[in-house]
């Protein structure tokens, strides 16, 4: 019910902000603010009121769809999803909050699309049924490329909408293939009777292909990544926190939840496949990010950067690596987010992006390079960061599956150190090129949740880990691991 | 012959049909004699008659649908009625509804003042009626020949205008030599069998040892005719002019209402009479013709710069997937081209609807992107609903067009038709782009003219918001679509 309640006040707050008038833009903005900010305190009751100790799904709710083809619209979570839930809900008012200034265009189109897409990830998060996580995983897609094609700060946002909606939905199709085979073959959708399935090596190894074209261009991995960039950039400063925030984890946690949970024989068979690609990823746009003269493009090739680690963590077969996968991952969402309402707010004073055309901010913005410098060290990963704990276990665990690929994915960390050094000495240091405003009272309270959530992940995580342990632990299957 | 039953079934369950056929008469005499003065004639002919036809078509939709007769063969064998015939009627009568409803405004914009024009569209209704409900080869012949002698007549119907002309001698010319392939494929039938009754056809080729050559070349000629009347390929070039030269209204009812009624054709033919030929003949043929209509449809589609011509050459990439579901050979296969089917005409008369908004706004004589930019600033209800609707054409979740899709998947793969499959998807992610980039030109471009808010006609914004609602929100309640074409599916099969 609770789960229901979620998204059913997310369809109200769609409906009201339809009704309201276009002219009363204050209403509008409070209006979209108040639900989400509703959404995320019911989102936290969740939270109070999981039980760790157990693997099954919880707040479980079957709202019947279509009953005589065993597909039904059931919502649960777990250890796993909670997680990417409450990011999702936090993520979202933070980002009304950043776009409270906005003038350009149709401020209604806007809100529903943000509204919209936080229902639509809401349901991705918690459905446990295979056809409607495609549906939903899938119908992201529509508000988002509207958003970066109408708000989009020049003309190259129409190829940025292009590519993310052309590459998603060319590997969601195969992936389509591959649902439509498992509902054929096991004659449900229902991911707990397909956790259960064991599917033939064969079949497990062309459905974790299916499922891969789609996920790897969400996650996003060498070779589907252009796309990244590219959207990042074009969209408004709101929708590249949700990109990088929350629809990058998409490809993650589809991979843990689907590709993990049903195909393991097939993902341990693929494992040096996928450590390659990531391998390659994480170094090839870390070095692409040192040359980047853009500040939304340099965090953007980062974010590729930190999914790819990601990515050896969860194919590296142990615990460890799950877990500080999916606790590198929110610690992704926290800092990418912080760092793109950073850019966000150079942008709104100066309208430019530009490497070159900021310095000296240290001198009259003290406020924001404190900000900026805590969210810098987040990105490279300063013991003390949520973004530590992550990467160096995601060392541990890819030490232990394959030493090279560890060898190479701890360079991550050198490189890491290069871009976001540089590029904070660049801006903060030297000669003093732009005089401004600092933080104003709004943006600081948008900084201030992600600040705290950064230090508290990294400081005491276990917070975090012993929710996931169990549900983690029903994922990995040690034994059956070679 | 039943006589003793004659007016007991045959004459009661042909009941709408016969009241169409006096509405006929009904509606010429009033065109005639309403139409006598000239300030009749260029005031109140046309309203009239649209109300009055509109009428005639809603009472219709309810006779069809009290049908107290179970499922059975009339009139010698040569029509039938069972629930395929029965709800595809509705449908049918429906779409037509829609279609004559909306024009009042472009009828007058263009000056079309004769009233022969309803009297055409019941026709075509009857005529759909009787073809849907037929079980004979000559009686498919017959009523198919109907039909098209109306279309040929009504794609001619703006006089001054070149394009129609061609289009209509184009269609002539070309669905006439498709008509006798028709026949010279029944007859080659009839050759081999001895019999053109569906029915009969169907006990007859149950244990098939071995047939002639000739049979199968009536069968490929016979089913070639039906295509081409629905535009796949190879027989589909002549829906991009006809569609782009007859008059709007017109382009409406051909992208809307007949591909139902032959649909339930080449179900019948493929399903009931010729189901024991399908491992040996009719898989090969409808996977071959649907994936060259899908390519067909995605490839030229691209090129396109006029709104007609572009949803003319989408409609041949979704007959594409219609053919792709006919061969899968199951329940499933049919379930999903029915379903496909409605939510394909739901889509088009969406999408037709807002080509005639724009027809009354534009200058041109004929549309292209540079009419439709800036849509989202004059109508912007309309333009997001717009929008979703593209979304549904390429597929996208959680429109009613995904599920379409989807259910076209399952059957194909359910008989493991797997790089059928994945060429099906990348022609859709192909085709997704020339959708896409018709939302672009609506939402993302900068128009130099001014642009200024017409309001839809009142009977043109009720049918956009109730089918727009349908397709729109299916995902919240797909019950009643579903159940029905189960039945009316399970019905066929038996």
């Amino acid at each position: 019910m609770l789960l229901n309640s979620l998204f059913l006040l997310l369809i109200i707050g769609v409906f009201g902000l339809i009704l309201i008038p276009a002219e009363h833009r204050l209403l509008l903005r409070q209006f979209s603010l108040l639900i989400t900010s509703l959404v995320f305190i019911l989102s936290l009751f969740l939270w109070l009121g999981f039980d760790h100790s157990t693997s099954k799904f919880q707040f479980v709710v079957n709202n019947l769809w279509l009953p005589i083809s065993n597909v039904n619209l059931v919502l649960g979570i777990d250890g796993i999803s909670l997680f990417f839930l409450l990011l999702t809900t936090l993520i979202f008012p933070l980002c009304l909050l950043a776009s409270w200034t906005f003038e350009k265009g149709n401020l209604k189109i806007y809100l529903i699309s943000f509204l919209s897409m936080e229902l639509v990830l809401l349901l991705v998060f918690t459905s446990l049924d295979l056809l409607f996580f495609y549906i939903f995983f899938e119908a992201v897609l529509i508000p988002m490329f509207l958003v970066i094609g109408i708000y989009g700060s020049r003309q190259r946002k129409i190829r940025a909408a292009y590519m993310f909606f052309l590459y998603t939905l060319l590997g969601s199709l195969f992936m389509l293939i591959g649902v439509v085979y498992i509902y054929l073959s096991v004659g449900s959708t229902s991911y707990e009777i397909l956790f259960i399935t064991k599917f033939s090596n064969y079949n497990q190894r062309w459905l974790w292909l299916a499922f891969f074209a789609s996920f790897a261009a969400k996650v996003p991995m060498l070779p589907v990544h252009i796309w990244l960039p590219e959207a990042h950039v074009e969209a408004p400063t709101a929708g590249s926190v949700i990109l990088a925030g929350i629809l990058l984890k998409l490809g993650s946690y589809g991979f843990l939840r689907f590709s993990l949970g049903l195909f393991p024989q097939a993902c341990v068979y693929f494992t040096p496949f996928v450590f390659s690609l990531s391998v390659l990823g994480i170094v090839y746009t870390s070095l692409t990010a040192i040359r980047q003269t853009d500040l939304k493009r340099l965090i953007a090739y980062t974010s590729v950067a930190h999914m790819n680690l990601v990515m050896i963590g969860l194919f590296s077969g142990t615990v460890i690596g799950v877990e500080a996968a999916i606790l590198q991952s929110l610690s992704h969402g926290f800092v990418s987010s912080a760092l793109f309402l950073i850019i966000g707010v150079l942008y709104d004073r100066w309208h430019t992006r530009g490497v070159n055309y900021y310095g000296g901010l240290t001198h009259t913005m003290p406020i924001f390079i404190i900000v900026f410098l805590f969210f810098t060290m987040a990105n490279l990963g300063l013991p003390g960061t949520s973004s530590f704990v992550g990467e160096f276990l995601l060392l541990v665990s890819a030490f232990d599956a394959n030493t090279t690929a560890c060898f190479f994915a701890a360079t991550s960390m050198i490189l890491g150190g290069v871009y976001s050094l540089w590029l904070f000495n660049r801006i903060a240091y030297g000669n003093i090129k732009l005089v401004g405003c600092d933080l104003n009272y709004r943006e600081f309270v948008i900084f201030l949740p992600l600040l705290v959530g950064t230090v508290f992940m990294g400081l005491y995580p276990n917070i975090f880990f012993s929710v996931m342990h169990a549900s983690v632990s029903n994922l990995v299957w040690v034994d059956s691991w070679v | 012959m039943k006589f003793s039953l004659f007016f007991q079934n045959d004459t009661i369950a042909f009941l709408p049909e016969l009241f169409l056929a006096i509405s006929i008469l009904v509606v010429l005499m009033h065109g005639s004699f309403l139409g006598l003065s000239a300030a009749a004639l260029y005031t109140y002919l046309t309203p009239s008659m649209i109300r009055l036809t509109s009428i005639i078509l809603f009472i219709s939709a309810f006779l069809v649908v009290n049908n107290p007769i179970e499922s059975q063969t009339l009139w010698n064998s040569i029509f039938i009625t069972d629930h395929l015939s029965i709800w595809l009627k509705l449908f049918v009568v429906l779409g037509l509804l829609v279609c004559v409803s909306v024009s009042e405004a472009y009828m007058f914009s263009v000056r079309l003042r004769a009233f022969e024009f309803f009297f055409f569209i019941i026709s075509i209704c009857l005529s759909l009626w009787l073809l849907i409900s037929s079980y004979d080869l000559l009686s498919i012949y017959l009523n198919m020949e109907f039909m098209s002698l109306i279309f040929y007549v009504l794609a001619t119907w703006k006089k001054n205008s070149y394009f129609s002309a061609e289009a209509g001698l184009k269609y002539f010319i070309l669905g006439s030599v498709a008509s006798v392939f028709f026949l010279f494929g029944a007859s080659l039938i009839y050759f081999s069998m001895g019999t053109t009754n569906l029915g009969s056809l169907s006990l007859l080729t149950e244990n098939l040892a071995g047939c002639s050559p000739l049979f199968y070349l009536g069968l490929i000629c016979l089913i070639s005719a039906l295509l081409f009347k629905l535009g796949a390929a190879p027989y589909h070039m002549w829906i991009a002019d006809v569609y782009e030269g007859a008059p709007t209204t017109v382009s409406l009812i051909f992208a809307s209402v007949p591909k139902l009624a032959i649909f339930v054709v080449v179900l019948r033919l493929v399903y009931t009479s010729f189901w024991c030929l399908f491992p040996v003949f009719w898989e090969d043929f409808f996977c071959l013709c649907g994936l060259f209509s899908l390519f067909i449809g995605c490839v030229c589609g691209l090129g396109e710069t006029k709104i007609k011509r572009l949803l003319a050459f989408s409609s041949v990439a979704h007959v594409g997937f219609l053919c792709l579901g006919l061969a899968s050979g199951s329940v499933e296969g049919i379930q999903s081209v029915l379903f496909y089917l409605l939510i394909y005409m739901l889509t088009a008369l969406f999408l037709w609807i807002y080509v005639l908004h724009l027809d009354l706004t534009s200058d041109n004589s004929f549309l292209t992107f540079s009419d439709v930019i800036g849509l989202v600033r004059s109508n912007p209800v309309f333009g997001l609903g717009i929008a979703l609707m593209i979304f549904s054409l390429a597929g996208v979740p959680p429109l009613g067009g995904f599920f379409a899709k989807l259910n076209i998947f399952v059957s194909v793969i359910d008989s493991s038709y797997y790089l059928v499959a994945i060429f099906a998807v990348l022609t859709s992610v192909v085709s997704a782009f020339y959708y896409i980039r018709l939302i672009k030109i609506f939402y993302f471009e900068k128009a130099e003219n001014w642009f200024y808010f017409v309001p839809l006609t009142k009977a043109a914004a009720f049918c956009v918001v109730t089918i727009g609602w349908t397709v729109i929100f299916f995902m919240l309640s797909p019950n009643l679509f579903y159940l029905l074409i189960y039945k009316i599916a399970i019905g066929l099969m038996i």
